[in-house]
């Protein structure tokens, strides 16, 4: 179990994150959302202990953690691989870093790179005559390709916790695919990971548990589901083949967004929901679409951090 | 510095050294180095004129027409020449220079005409031939040594010197002062080097200067590499900063020394074949080192030597890994080394002023501070063990300061390196560091990093 208590940071006088807690008791994915520059990154690099700490404590299992003595997997948002080496050795470099014995570790980059489609740039064929040797080093990759051998660089000591930042990113949907592939497989491993990202459907579809943070605080925690159904039924989609703003007014509905053919309305409670309902369907309107749901976390991070997603 | 810091160095080094030998650069640097050192030889032999005189069977020149504008009218030139040119025929000129030349043009392309001339500075030794002719332009140096000698001899002859008293004359003269006292017992005795231990000194020091900084300079530019590529975020999660710049530290270290001991095999390598090739044994470095200067040269002093050295590298190496950590762009590299160059420069010349003082006056308080003191004991003391002018408990004095002076060093890298190590943003000040030196925990990255 992870237990992150009152992390704190600040450089000068300007305080970067400021008491973050939480805690990860389950193997899963762990959300850390915000802006850019909410202090998602730098409570990463503090986790990791790769950035001294103004205050707080990170716990593994009840003891310090140590990111340097345990078989952690961190995929950076800044992508980091040396551009002149080759792929091959800097594989088996990150994962001497992590004690893999050298025949266990080309065993899983042989299988990585099966899996993410990169072999031949891990092991190219040797050039024959009249044809270009293929790429083998990381400046002549392209970026997904790029990612691909970081991913596999953070999974080849196999670790039992894993760091996420940003991990779709600039990937192609068929990569994207790839990567989410892995991910569902890490989590079915009963791995505990932490993943920071701005996809929210992506967030949706793997945590649990979130954070999000807004100007190094922690302005909304705790289990996904229950967050939403904190907020109700509220968010009303309707979708008519007839005009029905005057209905909307009728009853003081607050419209949210309106697209060619929808509404996307605020009610009160889902009374008003369906007295709304009764109402159009009393007065013959043509209705296509009635959906009345809990908000999305895109909506719920919208809300939270607002207008106030300054950069650092 | 607990051991925990420091875990994984090792596998930073396999790494590091690994990927050094293989790059393009390292291996175009050594193959240059090898062959600069291979031919050096060769080439100085050739410059000096230390060459092959078998190499001429016989000589082309047939004929030599001697203008002797000399007082000394009775040179024995064909006393002083070897066999390949005893066979040349030696006749005064008689006739004008415009005839002889116009001889030599046209009928005697294999003749020489000889001009001998002097004033109260100089002698001069003129040859003239026929661009048809044979004769080599080696050749012609060589029939004028010859003539020298031959000349030296006249003169020494008029003078009434026998050939001992000549050896005595041109023996060469070592000045030594030493103080006695009224017992006659040495009470301060004479420890200046010759001109020639100075040269060696200097060039010693050159070679470790240049060693030094080559391999700081790589430490410095793979770490900012690692910061600049990010590759730095995935090695922390795996190792402390401290084994990052230790493993960095001794794999350019032992880079370097492979560079080092390659050119030293090269140059054995290359004066054999030169002595193969001339036949003669000794080669042209034997003419500077003479044996009175390398009268100390023996294994403890080379393996001291060699330790001073290296210890002065990793000295310079953790400065400069220092150095890089304080940039973060590939752009700020050269800039952030400016501390780097500085004292290593500093270091230079405190070891030069302190070799121009043993020349001068020998050894006193300020040379025994620069054997001594870490940033120029690594440049100074090497030579000075070889030529014997410094004795075992400075040597084992400055090696232990040089020890205590990197221990410090990594302490303060500790101390700071975290901090460094993740700044991103603009180059860091001295300042900076210093302020992150005394506040660790409050302020590990100067304000304004990207969060």
């Amino acid at each position: 179990m992870l237990e992150v208590k009152n992390l704190k940071k600040q450089y000068g006088e300007k305080v970067v994150v400021n008491d973050l807690s939480f805690s990860i008791k389950e193997p899963g994915v762990y959300a850390l959302l915000g802006t850019n520059g909410a202090g998602k990154t730098t409570s990463i690099r503090m986790i990791l202990g790769m950035l001294a700490k103004n205050g707080g404590e990170v716990l593994w299992n009840g003891k310090p953690f140590s990111a340097a003595f345990m078989n952690v997997g961190y995929l950076a948002e800044e992508r980091g691989l040396y551009p002149k080496y080759s792929l091959l050795d800097q594989l088996l470099y990150f994962a001497s870093l992590k004690k893999v014995p050298r025949k266990t570790a080309m065993e899983r980059i042989k299988y990585w790179a099966e899996r993410l489609q990169v072999t031949e740039y891990i092991f190219p064929p040797k050039a024959v005559k009249g044809k270009q040797a293929k790429a083998n080093r990381a400046d002549q990759l392209s970026k997904g390709n790029q990612q691909k051998v970081q991913l596999m660089a953070a999974l080849i000591s196999e670790p039992e916790f894993l760091i996420l930042d940003e991990p779709l990113s600039g990937l192609d949907p068929v990569n994207t695919d790839l990567f989410k592939g892995i991910i569902r497989e890490e989590i079915a491993k009963n791995k505990y990971l932490i993943m920071s990202s701005h996809q929210m459907p992506t967030i949706e579809e793997f945590c649990t548990d979130i954070t999000i943070m807004n100007r190094g605080e922690a302005v909304l925690q705790g289990n996904l589901n229950e967050i939403k159904k904190s907020y109700g039924r509220v968010n009303l989609f309707v979708k008519s083949d007839s005009e029905i703003a005057p209905h909307i007014q009728k009853f003081g509905l607050r419209v949210v967004e309106k697209l060619p053919s929808e509404y996307h309305l605020k009610v009160k409670d889902e009374r008003q929901a369906r007295e709304f309902l009764a109402s159009m369907m009393q007065n013959d309107v043509p209705l296509v679409k009635f959906e009345l749901r809990e908000p999305s976390l895109h909506e719920i991070f919208v809300e939270k951090v607002g207008d106030n997603n300054e950069e650092r | 510095m607990k051991k925990d810091s420091v875990r994984g160095w090792r596998d930073v080094f396999n790494f590091t050294l690994g990927q050094t030998l293989k790059s393009k650069a390292y291996i175009g640097t050594l193959i240059f180095m090898i062959v600069l050192s291979m031919v050096s030889m060769p080439l100085m032999n050739v410059f000096m004129g230390n060459t092959v005189e078998e190499e001429i069977e016989k000589s082309s020149i047939e004929k030599v027409y001697l203008s002797n504008m000399t007082v000394y009218q009775s040179l024995d030139i064909a006393a002083e020449l070897p066999e390949s040119y005893q066979h040349i025929e030696f006749t005064a000129a008689k006739e004008d220079m415009e005839t002889l030349e116009t001889r030599l043009l046209e009928e005697e392309e294999n003749s020489v005409v000889l001009t001998l001339k002097e004033d109260d500075m100089y002698c001069y030794i003129q040859f003239l031939c026929s661009p048809e002719g044979d004769a080599s332009n080696y050749e012609l140096q060589m029939l004028g040594q010859y003539v020298q000698n031959a000349y030296t001899k006249a003169k020494v002859q008029l003078l009434g010197l026998t050939e001992e008293e000549l050896q005595f004359f041109e023996t060469s003269v070592v000045t030594s002062a030493s103080v006695v006292d009224t017992q006659s017992a040495v009470v301060l005795e004479d420890t200046s080097i010759t001109e020639g231990e100075y040269w060696f000194i200097y060039g010693m020091m050159f070679v470790v200067l240049m060693v030094c900084v080559m391999g700081a300079s790589q430490v410095a530019s793979s770490i900012v590499q690692e910061k600049s590529t990010r590759v730095i975020e995935y090695l922390l999660t795996s190792i402390r900063p401290l084994a990052i710049i230790v493993g960095k530290v001794f794999a350019m270290l032992v880079a370097v020394m492979i560079q080092l001991v390659a050119m030293v095999v090269a140059i054995f390598v290359s004066t054999k074949i030169g002595e193969l090739v001339s036949g003669e044994s000794g080669n042209v470095i034997a003419q500077f080192l003479t044996p009175e200067m390398l009268a100390s040269l023996n294994a403890g002093n080379i393996i001291l030597g060699l330790v001073v050295a290296g210890a002065g590298m990793v000295f310079f190496s953790i400065l400069a890994g220092l150095c890089g950590a304080t940039a973060s762009r590939m752009e700020d590299a050269n800039e952030s080394l400016t501390l780097l160059t500085t004292l290593s420069l500093v270091g230079f010349y405190i070891g030069y002023g302190a070799a121009s003082t043993l020349m001068a006056s020998g050894e006193n308080a300020f040379v025994t501070f620069a054997l001594i003191f870490p940033l120029s004991s690594s440049f100074l003391l090497p030579a000075a063990l070889l030529v014997g002018k410094a004795e075992l408990w400075i040597a084992l004095v400055a090696i232990a300061v040089l020890l205590l002076s990197i221990v410090l060093m990594f302490k303060f890298v500790a101390k700071v390196y975290e901090g460094l190590i993740l700044h991103n943003g603009n180059r860091l000040k001295i300042k900076d560091v210093f302020a992150m030196a005394k506040e660790p925990k409050k302020q590990k990255v100067k304000k304004g990093e990207n969060a």
